[in-house]
């Protein structure tokens, strides 16, 4: 007897998880796309994000919603700073430079969370997570839900914006060929804040939409960007569509592993998708555009 | 005279553009061949084709009558083949007479074991050194030896690639656009330094667009057009053949 | 004359550092000599990969702890003598940096520094969960350390005191820093370099860079083993908490503020970043903070590192000062 219920219970769960994972992802894999970087430091987004609703909606006593724009409005502005002291000294430099700077921002970044909040995990309350609903026999916390949906939603922006604005086709036009791009007057400075605002303030949302699942702490962003990496290898670097879709599977392999196998090992599914995935096709599955050869 | 290098049917493609199609080529031992065409026609793909930068999608390349087409590119330097590169790329933070020295690699074939233990290691090492040296000179490089690659001038860096190449002690030497780039004064050095290589008995291979220069020393020409042979023959020949007139001056007006 | 003068130079600092253990009478502070020597050990080790090749390796702790947990367990569970536990460690490391190299291969960038980081974790992870083999957690108590040198029915080194170690780790180190030397001079390491600066363009001048990867890898590996190993003989106490990714980002640290793929880099990086802490005691909670923050900073303002500076920028300044006059 194949238990149905559970398994989409568990697959449900998983999806939920699976958005905040391909919020984080795409951010990340847009630097990899238009900018050809790698952010080691993107995890940190996520947990300012965290703790900026966290801290903003104590100081506003609950507004959750408007504590979730304004991690993003400044998770935003510190993506841009991102941008500034990081990676436009090192642009054109290679791949290492930009990975080692990022990594050194990280390190920096969660220990001084660690300084300032402290290294107890904090617990954000929305008053929505004691509401569950049932369809089918799956059940959700209104909370959950909640995330699934400003998850979609977000995600539609960002395919509305990249798709039909004039900035989001300027966008993917550096993905493809920065130099073609540049000489076409397409300000690749501009371009590159912009990318890292948006990655930021995906991120944030992450972050806040996570928040009242689980508990907050200053090291939650490392896992959660190895993770997003290991989903934007998996989409393919650059991929958008791919991000979102390997986010979302990422999330429920994740979510039917750790019910049905192990959940003490649950981290370390992303590992073992990520090392296999890596061992049979080095590129990654979708790979990155194919520039100049050899 | 038999051929030191044989391509038959070679084929790339990429996506659905063919790069070269169905090229049939063979190289003299000692001569100087010259493959020609407009931009874009396959030149540099199929040098990439030969050196095993890329994998041919049909096609066989045979050299000194051994089959090459799909050794590795490490391999294919073993059996005597260099090259140089149209965008140059030498090894931009090591010095000259490093970017020459581990071109020698093949010839000192280092191991582990060897080199920490064994003195005739070094030694082979330090010989390995002053030839270095002497190429640089070969060049006009040997004073900024220690220079680091990244400050060369474009002309200094095609000299520099030309000193690496013959560092392997190639029988068979692929010269991608040598003197792009270059004034009439290096251009003029650069054939002198052919020359003398062609009398060393190295066989030339070279793709260039400074058409004086081609007809000037080349034996033989082929023009490639669309990734396809169009003509082949004498420089005499060549020039004189209609549809290779058609190929280049049909390009400017389109 | 130069060469005489480095000659020279090189004798009396040898001869300072025979002579160091003598003059200091803080047992603790010759520990952390000690352990700075361990440190210069591994941070020669992660430049072979990650300076002189360009492959950045987030998972070299991994190397470390498993010489560590190697040697251990061969001396304590095998009964071999630690002077034979300690190479056999090494190799043992070599074999899991070539098994942990193939995969790589094919890998590079950030794909690289993942991949490597998963290992490193996994490594970790093991360490922490095969409880019959390493015990866990709570690692593995009264390693014993070498036994003495007897020479000629008389003590000459037993390793009851520091000063021992000392010099074990003195040997230690000037072995494998020779080697490495010899190294980074010979066309092995101009292939090293040249995979670093352009891959394919190395496979095009006859480097076999597979050949060369793995190689590079085994070496990284073996050094930090070794140093795994005297850590384990030294401290007699190992558990997984020492080889974390923290332990790796300080590793990277000293790499890349000492000067990333120079031979002294690696070496002045080890023994500043050792005391530093020590120093800076009051500020201890901060540490890694700053790491962090000078990691980036001397990324991006001085990429050779404090070799760099000493060996490019100041005679550049003086050059350019004597041009203007």
């Amino acid at each position: 007897m194949i238990p149905t219920t559970e398994i989409a219970q568990q697959a449900v769960n998983g999806l939920v998880m699976g958005g905040v994972y391909a919020l984080i992802a795409l951010g990340l894999t847009l630097i990899f796309g238009i900018l050809d970087q790698a952010n080691f430091a993107h995890g940190e987004l996520y947990m300012i994000g965290a703790y900026a609703t966290f801290y903003f909606s104590e100081f506003l006593g609950g507004s959750y919603p408007l504590a979730l724009i304004f991690a993003m409005v400044a998770v935003a502005c510190l993506g841009i700073f991102y941008e500034w002291l990081l990676f436009r000294p090192l642009r054109g430099m290679g791949h290492l430079p930009a990975i080692i700077s990022s990594l050194g921002a990280s390190i920096f970044l969660w220990n001084l969370a660690l300084l300032i909040f402290g290294s107890t995990p904090r617990q954000m309350r929305t008053g929505l997570s004691e509401i569950t609903l049932t369809f089918l026999g799956i059940s959700l916390t209104v909370q959950r839900l909640l995330v699934l949906l400003i998850t979609l939603g977000l995600i539609l922006c960002l395919y509305l914006m990249i798709m039909k604005t004039r900035m989001g086709k300027a966008m993917r036009a550096t993905a493809q060929d920065p130099e073609v791009a540049a000489l076409l007057g397409i300000d690749i400075n501009r371009i590159a804040e912009m990318t890292f605002i948006i990655g930021g303030a995906l991120a944030a949302a992450a972050g806040a939409l996570i928040g009242p699942i689980f508990l907050i702490y200053p090291a939650m962003g490392l896992m959660a960007c190895l993770k997003a990496f290991v989903v934007v290898i998996l989409g393919g670097l650059g991929n958008v569509v791919g991000a979102v879709i390997a986010g979302f599977a990422l999330g429920v392999i994740e979510s039917l592993g750790a019910g049905f196998i192990s959940s003490a090992y649950k981290d370390v599914f992303a590992f073992l998708v990520l090392i296999l995935v890596l061992w049979a096709r080095p590129e990654g599955i979708l790979g990155k555009t194919a520039k100049k050869a050899g | 005279m038999e051929s030191i290098l044989n391509v038959e049917g070679l084929t790339k493609y990429f996506g659905g553009l063919a790069a070269v199609e169905d090229f049939d080529l063979y190289v003299k031992k000692g001569e100087i061949l010259s493959l020609i065409g407009p931009n874009g026609a396959g030149k540099t793909t199929t040098f990439n084709l030969i050196t095993r930068l890329e994998l041919p999608t049909r096609g066989k390349i045979t050299f000194k009558g051994e089959g090459i087409t799909e050794l590795r590119p490490h391999e294919i330097v073993e059996r005597g083949i260099a090259r140089t590169f149209q965008i140059t790329r030498v090894f931009r933070k090591m010095t000259l007479l490093e970017n020459v020295a581990v071109a020698q690699h093949l010839t000192i074939r280092p191991n582990l074991w060897s080199t920490l233990v064994s003195p005739s290691e070094k030694k082979r090492e330090k010989e390995g050194l002053k030839k270095a040296e002497a190429m640089l000179q070969f060049v006009n490089l040997f004073p900024k030896r220690e220079e680091l690659a990244a400050n060369l001038s474009l002309g200094e860096q095609k000299r520099l690639e030309l000193a690496i190449a013959l560092s392997m002690d190639p029988e068979l030497l692929l010269l991608d656009e040598p003197v792009a780039g270059m004034n009439p004064k290096e251009t003029e050095e650069i054939i002198d330094l052919i020359g003398i290589i062609r009398e060393k008995g190295i066989t030339v291979f070279l793709i260039e667009h400074d058409m004086k220069m081609v007809m000037d020393i080349s034996e033989r020409i082929i023009v490639l057009n669309y990734g396809k042979k169009i003509a082949e023959g004498s420089p005499k020949e060549v020039s004189q053949n209609p549809v290779v007139l058609e190929a280049y001056l049909g390009r400017r007006h389109p | 004359m130069k060469f005489w003068m480095k000659i020279l130079g090189g004798l009396l600092f040898l001869t300072g550092l025979i002579y160091l253990p003598w003059t200091i009478k803080n047992p603790y502070f010759l520990h952390i000599i000690i352990v700075s020597g361990i440190f210069v050990l591994l941070a020669s080790s992660l430049n072979l990969i990650t300076g002189c090749t360009g492959r950045l390796n987030l998972g070299h702790a991994a190397f470390y702890g498993i010489g560590a947990y190697s040697s251990t367990l061969l001396v304590m569970k095998l009964g071999i003598s630690v002077w034979f536990g300690m190479p056999l460690a090494g190799l043992i490391t070599v074999f899991f940096g070539i098994l942990i190299g193939i995969p790589c291969l094919k890998l590079k960038g950030a794909y690289l520094a993942i991949t490597t980081l998963a290992f490193g974790e996994i490594t970790r992870l093991a360490m922490m969960n095969l409880v019959p083999l390493t015990n866990g957690p709570l690692g593995i108590r009264g390693i014993p350390g070498p036994p003495p040198i007897i020479f000629r029915n008389s003590l000459f080194l037993s390793f009851e005191s520091k000063t021992s170690y000392y010099y074990l780790l003195l040997a230690l180190c000037l072995v494998c820093l020779l080697i490495i030397r010899r190294l980074l001079n010979s066309q092995i390491g101009r292939a090293f370099m040249a995979i670093r600066e352009d891959e394919v363009r190395a496979e095009t001048v006859g480097i076999d860079t597979t050949r060369i990867k793995i190689m590079n890898f085994a070496l990284g590996a073996f050094f930090a083993g070794i140093a795994g190993s005297f850590y384990a003989h030294y401290v007699r106490f190992i558990s997984p908490d020492t080889f974390t990714l923290n332990e790796t980002f300080t590793i990277l640290t000293m790499v890349v503020i000492g000067g990333l793929g120079t031979f002294y880099g690696p070496i002045v990086g080890g023994v500043i970043f050792t005391f530093l802490p020590e120093l800076l005691r009051a500020i201890a909670e901060y540490r890694m903070m700053i790491y962090g923050l000078m990691m980036s900073v001397a990324i991006i303002f001085m990429p050779e590192g404090i070799i760099g500076i000493f060996q490019s920028w100041i005679p550049r300044r003086i050059e350019k000062g004597l041009r203007q006059k």
